[in-house]
């Protein structure tokens, strides 16, 4: 069994540039304003180019967005992702 | 907009209506009402096409698109199992050297799409239901 979790900062991340809004944050990223909910509450884990465009969003790398269990855990708990 | 259904859906109302008249079956005139429904609807078609092309925003992204593949592949499984199970009771009710009547087909084909449709939206809807809540 499959038990790869990925936590991710989007929350954090939206706060500190300027408090922006899921719904921007989708629209920069071409999603639709429920992926990024379902991102950011850790029920998705997204494909690879969407992972680079949203870090592109926030002017970060993949790695400040989304952290592997196995790297570096950030201080504050994050959102744990698992796709089924 | 509502006018091209409009105007296939009262002259196929009357259609229906003169077919019923005639004495036709039940079956076949449900048929009958149900293509002519389908084919009014059809009409609905370009002017929704282009609503979606008209708005830059995004109404399909990657995970929509892996819900609906998701909710597919259960609905196919469930189609599978319940044209076994069809099978499996049409041969159980009148026995190995029974005859089953041709209208029976149709219902089999209409109980299939029904519930193919049902399976896929209710797997879309639980889907969507786990996306996480708004706040």
């Amino acid at each position: 069994m499959n038990d790869d979790h990925i936590s991710n900062q989007i929350r954090r991340l939206r706060f500190d540039h300027g408090e922006m809004t899921q719904q921007e944050l989708a629209d920069k990223a071409g999603v639709t304003r429920q992926t990024i909910l379902a991102i950011e509450a850790g029920k998705y884990a997204p494909s690879l180019p969407l992972a680079f465009r949203i870090a592109r969003a926030f002017n970060t790398s993949v790695e400040s967005v989304f952290q592997y269990p196995d790297g570096e855990a950030p201080s504050d708990a994050p959102a744990q992702v698992h796709n089924k | 907009m509502i006018v091209m259904p409009l105007c296939a859906l009262i002259p196929g109302s009357v259609a229906v209506l003169l077919v019923y008249t005639q004495g036709t079956r039940l079956i076949p005139l449900f048929m009958f009402t149900l293509a002519i429904v389908l084919g009014s609807l059809f009409w609905l078609a370009p002017a929704v096409v282009q609503k979606i092309h008209e708005s830059k925003k995004v109404h399909a992204d990657e995970r929509d698109l892996l819900i609906y593949k998701n909710g597919a592949v259960a609905a196919h499984v469930v189609l599978w199992l319940y044209f076994a199970v069809a099978c499996l009771v049409a041969w159980w009710l009148v026995g190995p050297e029974g005859m089953v009547s041709v209208n029976v087909m149709p219902l089999v084909l209409i109980g299939a799409v029904t519930l193919f449709l049902l399976v896929e939206y209710l797997a879309a809807f639980i889907q969507y239901g786990r996306g996480g809540k708004d706040e």
